[in-house]
């Protein structure tokens, strides 16, 4: 009986050693460790990690692209909805809401955040010095780009100059708009000293900052500082006009020598959506399946009356919009838009077409071209030093191109007055960046807009020159005040 | 893993010198002479009954039990009343136990009515058990083990299998709908191997699932999507138990309340389905074998336009925007000629056959119990080219080593393959067969002359497969292997202790393979062909150990305990490949190299562990008073690092008022038991690594080629939890009428906070959304179940009807959101909107109030409006909410539906007349609403596709000819509006099943060799009444959502059938 006892005891004994062995290591089961996941845990470690950091922060320019024409374009004078789009477009009627921001906002806080990774995390990583500054730098001016989309179309927005870690920091307030372009003007200039003049292509080199700072100090009315951007980036000897101003649009010539700052884009692998918005739509009839008469998309893209009207006869006008095309999809023959639109406005959007990459097009997107810097450069000369001749050199080697050799077409600039000047050159870039998302913006910043678009009969009204901020998103941080009137 | 190898092993070791030990003492204990007496319950716990054998003046009594139809009865327990003396009958029938003169011996076993005979002189005793006409006796399985039912605390659904197989399904929970109360299911696609949608008392969540957790005999299996990725098409909902036929089943249990529910923890929440399956039971070898042809067609087409009325709407069309006459007569034939055209519904469905095999071999001796099974099932779909097979081979084993130990394997083994076609209107550019064929006009054939596809090229710019071509061109296959297994050994310490530990592994490998050929016509994209291979492994291990202890003190006590610990983990890994663009269609998805277009590989790994202990107290006195106390800690990894651990307990309380004398003298009621339980459970179904920040890929182009960025998803959360259920439920159960009428209530109410919501936050933070445990949900419900049985002569009608009302409220949301908007429909018709609003039920329908038709152009200036646009004579008119005139904003929206039913119910009835049975199921869902998302686009834009027939018999045509249906104008879908047009009232009533069968009897068989031979037909879905113009009102596109619900879009159509069959046991 005593053995039996003992028996029953040692059981009981194992049995509880059985129950409490497992107990205690097994706490480590709970430990997450994503076998498949990069985390913070095993991120930021090396050179490379900051690379693919950066090229996260990067990504975010592709969300920038597709709504770029309508801030730059649509809104203003020059663009206005293809004729066969039966709806009136909330970007040319001024009829948007407050939630119309929410892409560029949600856009550029994303990669905002991107970029302070990169800069936060870069620091702590053991690699050679010099690599390191540059590639903080090129987040930096990232982090820049992106501000600049904020505080051009809202003013001042809430300023990170670090990640996001937790909740505690997500309800800042908004910034003075002065605050928020010191901050871009600082990480540009940063980069601008920093980096090589060249880089593979798509990513930001020390020209590219320069053209970036020429522009943002034109807006910033610093007309000296935006001269003498520009004029590193002209006196710099690595940019030419091309010879044709259509090759500037076609794929073969993406991030050619004209091209200072391009997205990157790759038919099949990450597809241009703008092209492919310029189209001319065939409403019905014999034109079936083709790339013209794919499915419309509301706010596809036509030049204006007044566009076509005032732009100036010449080989860069016939490249810019035309009213007909050459045998589309499985008809051949000249086919009038005339015809098309059956007695519409009979003008399409020619210079960005990319029939050969149909809907898949790789044509990358400008940014920023030589033509824009030589433009920049003689409009800012014109304001601190009007007598100066070499702002005729500039926007004349701008009329040469765009003239392609017929001397009467657009003969070049000479004796003009200042004020005269200042006319030619903002005409100058309506039509030589026609459409490149420009004109909004210049007609903004000369204070322009607002006459112009009522001259067109449009419902403006002042507080619209500056966009909404999402209003969802005052909503959930109540901390954010919105611009007035919206 | 690692961890994990090593002490298996040590516990093995342990195991061995454990079993060493145990052998000697029962050596010991047998030489000291001593008897013992081991019965073994359906718990599968062991009691151990010591004999004195000194008390003298005993006598042997011998005998035999048997039941009606003069079987024997193996396993009857035999007690002496007042004594620990007991024995259990063997094989045949018989027993042998020793008794004073004047004892009284209680002769008991389940299902049988209890008898009671006192000794006389007599030495042989033949008893004769009549079966119970109570179900108090009933063994209910319950988590971690089984109780009886008269001792149940808490509120459980059981559905015995015998009566899911008398009315025949091909999939389980087809056969477990309508039948338990305070159970939804609902069907969510009705594609062959298709999943369904089951809520138990209503929906808990808004971004976690709401899914029960399924626990296959004692093994909670995790419910994942097991459908690989793919290209093109989006995988559809699939049915984590079709790896289970119905004809396995020894019972479903269905836990409902926090008493039942609490023991599963933080996966308890959704309520908890324990499924049962068949085990070998004492007796001779038996073999059972059973056939069933199933013959479906689809239960309703739709009613749409021929190719006259689509060409003459479509000529109505081009007058109306100013454009010659399409079917004119010179490029096509006028309207007149075109007659009916090709019925493109007619061009896919089919009549479908089913063949389904099951052979089962078990038996069992005192020591070993075994069951051996086979199952097959061929299941054609009523869409041409969709098929699913299953293979099935099972395996269990129940073996006495001795006196103290039992051990068990099970083994379940299967295959299917899925081969599939597009539905539910997702495929590759949202083309399906079904969806095409309700859209294709039918004005064009099949094939044109040269025998090629022809597609609808319409009269603007849609382009619309031929849905025949998509159903013959295109592959999807899915091959899906289980194994899921497990093996346990029972070790009993001392008398009613027992420590079980048990090992189980569910493997699942999944392949699906995609193509879609070079020929496939797509929208937009140009489609070169595509090749995609995917595959999920998925490896779920579970360990546990437990103790459990039963004992009666005295005749008022009665105590039962258990204490547990388990560690489940899971690993899953899934790849997919690839590949585009192919010059040849001849090797399909055979050969991703030989495409010139390699997308990148993708693959991904993901583990969870699940580490619980678990405990439960049972304490019943006097057989009245029935007292449950359960409590678990689970630690999740899915969780945040601050928050790893949760308690889950419950406590129940039970009063068996029918044994109280007042109630007895009644005289009234057989039995009477009232239920309160309260208790706290979680749900953990949200993905692994919600708490962490994890970097995302993303592919730039740099420098002209793709590289890889990575950026954050998300702020990490170390504070996210589960989601929190408090649960109250009162319960009654009633048996009157000598057990003929039983009655069964309960009310619930049940409140689930700490949502894991996804949280929109500022996006200034670089981030839109984080998963927070924020909100609230509140389900209240009734639900009760009526049985009845009765005998008339010689013919017997047993009948169950079951009720439920469920109200489901949204009680919060985060701070600052004042709702959520979620999108419905899909391609053509995705316009729709459910909202989640706080004190509203969860995915009501939000869109406009559709006001009839405009009539005049002063009719749209009187109201203040101006002509033109949407307001156009001829246009559908929608009601201005906000005083401003119809715009299309939210400010014009609001709830113009619910898809929450008001009641469900399920009736089952078997009448029975000598060898004849008859089974009749209904089922039905009352008060709730569904949206045919199929009529946005199938009412609406006659020139670009086919529409509904009652578009060209009620559409507008000039003032005062319709104010229902709009003119034949508009250009670019631009007035596909959602309303309350397409929100339709979603009640039905349907007989579910039909069945006859007859079991012919013994004279007719004339072979002694056979034990029973049956053979039925039945009917399913046979009949339907509803008022609902779509397919069929049981439909849920969004299977897995708990906000988009009732929402019909392109889903696989529901079909009748006709099953014959055939059920032979030797």
């Amino acid at each position: 009986m005593d053995q039996i006892m003992k028996n029953t005891l040692k059981l009981r004994i194992y049995i509880i050693i059985l129950i409490i062995f497992p107990l205690k290591a097994c706490d480590d089961l709970l430990v997450e460790d994503p076998p498949s996941n990069i985390s913070l845990a095993n991120f930021y470690q090396s050179e490379e990690d900051v690379l693919v950091g950066l090229y996260g922060a990067y990504s975010n320019l592709y969300g920038l692209v597709s709504q770029a024409p309508n801030y730059g374009e649509m809104i203003a004078d020059d663009m206005t909805i293809s004729p066969i789009v039966p709806d009136a477009f909330e970007w040319d009627e001024f009829t948007f809401n407050s939630e119309v921001t929410s892409g560029l906002w949600s856009q550029c806080y994303t990669a905002i955040n991107r970029a302070n990774e990169v800069i936060r995390y870069t620091e702590g990583i053991d690699f050679e010095v010099g690599r390191k500054a540059d590639l903080i730098a090129e987040a930096r001016a990232l982090r820049a780009i992106y501000y600049f989309h904020l505080a051009r179309a809202m003013g001042g927005v809430p300023l990170y100059d670090s990640p996001t870690v937790g909740f505690d920091n997500i309800y800042e307030p908004r910034s003075t708009e002065d605050a928020v372009y010191d901050f871009i003007i600082q990480d540009l200039q940063i980069a601008a000293d920093e980096l090589e003049p060249s880089s593979p292509s798509g990513r930001i080199n020390s020209d590219i900052a320069n053209a970036l700072l020429a522009r943002i100090y034109l807006y910033r009315g610093d007309f000296q500082n935006a001269l003498s951007h520009a004029e590193a980036v002209i006196n710099s000897g690595r940019y030419r006009l091309l010879d044709d101003y259509a090759d500037l649009f076609k794929a073969e010539n993406n991030n050619s020598i004209e091209h200072i700052y391009q997205i990157q884009y790759l038919s099949g692998e990450i597809n241009n959506p703008l092209p492919g918005r310029y189209g001319p739509r065939a409403p019905s009839g014999p034109y079936g399946r083709s790339f013209w008469a794919g499915t419309t998309i509301p706010g596809s893209y036509a030049p204006s009356a007044e566009f076509v009207a005032e732009n100036p006869e010449s080989y860069r006008r016939s490249v810019t919009i035309a009213d007909h095309y050459d045998h589309i999809d499985g008809v051949s023959g000249v086919i009038t838009m005339l015809e098309v639109y059956g007695g519409g406005f009979p003008y399409y959007i020619s210079k960005f077409n990319d029939r050969e990459g149909e809907l898949q097009s790789g044509v990358n997107y400008t940014v920023m071209r030589y033509a824009d810097i030589l433009l920049i450069a003689a409009e800012a000369l014109n304001e601190t030093d009007p007598t100066d001749p070499k702002k005729y050199e500039w926007i004349n080697r701008v009329r040469e191109r765009a003239r392609n050799g017929v001397e009467s077409d657009l003969p070049d600039l000479t004796a003009t007055t200042q004020d005269q000047f200042r006319t030619a050159v903002l005409e100058e870039r309506r039509f030589e960046l026609a459409f490149e998302n420009q004109r909004a913006w210049d007609l903004k910043r000369r204070n322009l807009f607002l006459n112009k678009m009522r001259a067109q009969g449009k419902n403006v009204e002042d507080f619209m020159l500056l966009f909404p901020i999402p209003d969802m998103q005052t909503q959930l941080n109540p901390n954010l005040e919105q611009n007035p009137g919206w | 893993m690692a961890y994990n190898l090593l002490f298996g092993i040590v516990f093995q070791l342990l195991l061995m010198n454990l079993l060493t030990e145990a052998r000697a003492i029962n050596h010991n204990e047998h030489t000291k002479g001593e008897n013992e007496l081991l019965i073994l319950n359906a718990n599968h716990l062991l009691f151990k009954e010591e004999v004195n054998i000194h008390e003298a003046n005993f006598i042997t009594i011998s005998g035999t039990i048997i039941d009606q139809n003069g079987q024997p009865i193996p396993g009857a327990t035999i007690l002496v009343e007042g004594t620990n003396t007991g024995t259990a009958t063997d094989i045949e029938g018989n027993f042998t136990i020793e008794a004073n003169e004047g004892n009284v011996l209680l002769i008991s076993f389940i299902g049988y009515e209890s008898q009671s005979i006192t000794i006389g002189n007599q030495t042989i005793l033949n008893i004769t058990l009549t079966e119970s006409q109570s179900s108090l006796e009933e063994i209910v399985v319950v988590g971690y083990g089984a109780v009886r039912k008269s001792d149940l605390s808490g509120s459980v659904s059981s559905v015995k299998g015998e009566d899911m197989q008398k009315t025949p399904a091909n999939t389980l929970i087809q056969s477990l709908q309508g039948r338990a109360a305070g159970v939804d299911i609902r069907a969510a696609s009705n594609a062959p191997g298709g999943g369904m949608k089951i809520r138990i008392r209503g929906t808990n969540s808004i971004n976690a699932s709401s899914d029960p957790l399924y626990v296959i005999d004692g093994f909670p299996i995790d419910n994942i999507n097991t459908t690989p990725g793919g290209a093109g098409n989006n995988a559809l909902a699939t049915d984590p138990l079709s790896s289970i036929s119905p004809n396995e089943i020894e019972s479903i249990e269905i836990l409902k309340d926090a008493s039942a529910t609490a023991i599963y923890g933080a996966r308890g929440a959704n309520g908890v389905v324990l499924i049962t399956t068949k085990r070998g039971k004492l007796g001779s070898v038996k073999v059972d074998f059973d056939y069933s042809l199933n013959i479906a067609n689809v239960r309703k087409k739709l009613d749409l336009a021929n190719a006259e009325e689509l060409a003459i709407l479509t000529n109505e069309w081009a007058v109306n925007n100013n454009q010659p006459l399409i079917y004119n007569g010179i490029n096509k034939p006028i309207p007149e000629d075109l007659g009916e055209g090709t019925d493109w519904q007619d061009q896919i469905f089919r009549t479908a056959l089913t063949n389904t095999y099951n052979l089962s071999l078990s038996g069992g001796t005192e020591n070993t119990k075994y069951m051996v099974s086979g199952n097959y099932l061929d299941q054609d779909g009523i869409i041409i080219e969709s098929n699913f097979r299953r293979g099935g081979l099972k395996f269990n084993l129940d073996q006495k080593v001795n006196n103290r130990i039992n051990i068990g394997i099970n083994l379940n083994a299967n295959m299917s393959i899925n081969d599939a076609v597009p539905s539910d209107g997702s495929g590759f550019q949202h083309d399906s067969p079904l969806w095409n064929a309700l859209t294709t006009t039918p004005v064009i054939s099949v094939f044109d002359a040269q025998g090629n596809y022809m597609h609808n090229h319409d009269e603007t710019v849609k382009i619309l497969e031929n849905p025949v071509s998509i159903a013959k061109t295109r592959t999807d296959i899915t091959e899906t292997t289980r194994v899921l297994s497990n093996a346990f050994v029972v070790f009993n310490i001392i008398e009613g202790l027992d420590f079980k530990t048990n090992f189980g592994t569910d493997v699942i490998n999944s392949k699906r393979d995609v193509y879609i050929p070079n020929t496939a016509e797509t929208q937009a994209l140009p489609n070169l062909g595509v090749a995609s291979i995917g595959t999920i492994q998925s490896n779920n291990w579970l360990q546990e150990y437990t103790l459990s202890y039963n004992q009666e003190f005295g005749s008022m006590h009665r105590l039962s305990a258990f204490l547990g610990y388990t560690i489940q983990t899971r690993e899953t890994e899934s790849v997919l490949s690839r590949t585009d663009e192919f010059f040849t269609n001849s090797l399909k998805y055979n050969n991703l190299g030989i495409g010139s277009n390699p997308r990148p590989s993708e693959s991904n790994a993901v583990n969870t562990a699940l580490l619980s202990y678990i405990g439960r107290l049972n304490y019943i006195f006097n057989n009245k008073y029935i007292f449950t106390g359960t409590v678990r800690r689970d630690g999740s990894s899915k969780f945040g690092a601050e928050n790893k651990w949760g308690v889950f307990p419950s406590a129940a309380f039970a009063w068996r008022l029918g044994d109280e004398e007042i109630i007895k003298q009644l005289n009234a009621i057989d039995d009477l038991k009232i239920r309160s339980s309260y208790g706290l459970t979680g749900n953990e179904n949200i993905s692994p690594y919600s708490s962490l920040a994890l970097y995302n890929t993303t592919r730039p182009i740099i420098n002209g080629a793709p590289v890889i960025g990575l950026f954050p998803n998300r702020i990490p959360n170390p504070d996210l939890k589960w989601e929190k259920t408090a649960q109250f439920n009162v319960g009654l159960d009633a048996t009157f009428a000598e057990g003929r009428l039983n009655f069964s209530a309960d009310y619930y109410i049940k409140r689930t906070e700490d949502l894991l919501l996804n949280v929109t936050i500022p996006n200034q933070s670089g981030y839109g959304t984080s998963v927070q445990n924020i909100g609230s949900v509140e389900n209240k419900g009734f639900e009760f179940q009526i049985g009845i049985k009765n005998t008339f002569g010689e013919l017997n009608w047993n009948s169950s009807f079951n009720m439920s009302f469920n109200r489901n409220k949204l009680l919060s949301l985060a701070e600052g959101t004042d709702r959520l908007l979620f999108g419905i429909g899909r391609g053509e018709s995705a316009h729709g909107r459910t909202i989640a609003e706080p004190g509203q039920p969860l995915g009501l329908f939000y869109g406009y109030r559709f006001a009839g038709i405009w009539q005049t152009e002063e009719e749209i200036i009187a109201v203040g409006n101006t002509v033109g646009g949407i307001n156009r004579p001829g246009l559908p008119k929608y009601a201005d909410l906000n005083g401003d005139g119809f715009r299309q904003n939210d400010e014009d929206r609001e709830v113009i539906g619910d898809p929450n039913p008001d009641f469900i119910y399920g009736f089952s009835n078997d009448f029975s007349y000598k060898n004849l049975t008859l089974s009749v199921f209904i089922h039905g869902v009352y008060g709730n609403e569904i949206a045919d998302m199929n009529r946005i686009g199938l009412l609406a834009q006659p020139q670009k596709h086919n529409v509904y027939k009652v578009y060209y018999e009620e559409r507008w045509t000039g003032p005062g000819t319709s104010n229902t249906i709009e003119a034949p104008i508009t250009n670019a879908g631009e007035w596909k509006n959602f309303s309350d047009r397409d929100v339709l009232d979603g009640s039905f009533l349907r007989v579910k099943t039909i069945n006859l069968s007859y079991n012919l009897p013994s004279s007719l068989i004339g072979m002694n060799r056979i034990r029973n031979a049956q053979v039925f037909l039945a009917g399913d879905n046979l009949f339907t009444f509803t008022d609902y113009t779509g397919f069929d009102p049981e439909v849920d596109l969004y299977a897995s959502s708990n906000v988009q619900m009732g929402v019909d879009n392109g889903a696989y159509p529901m079909s009748k059938s006709v099953r014959i069959g055939v059920k032979l046991g030797f």
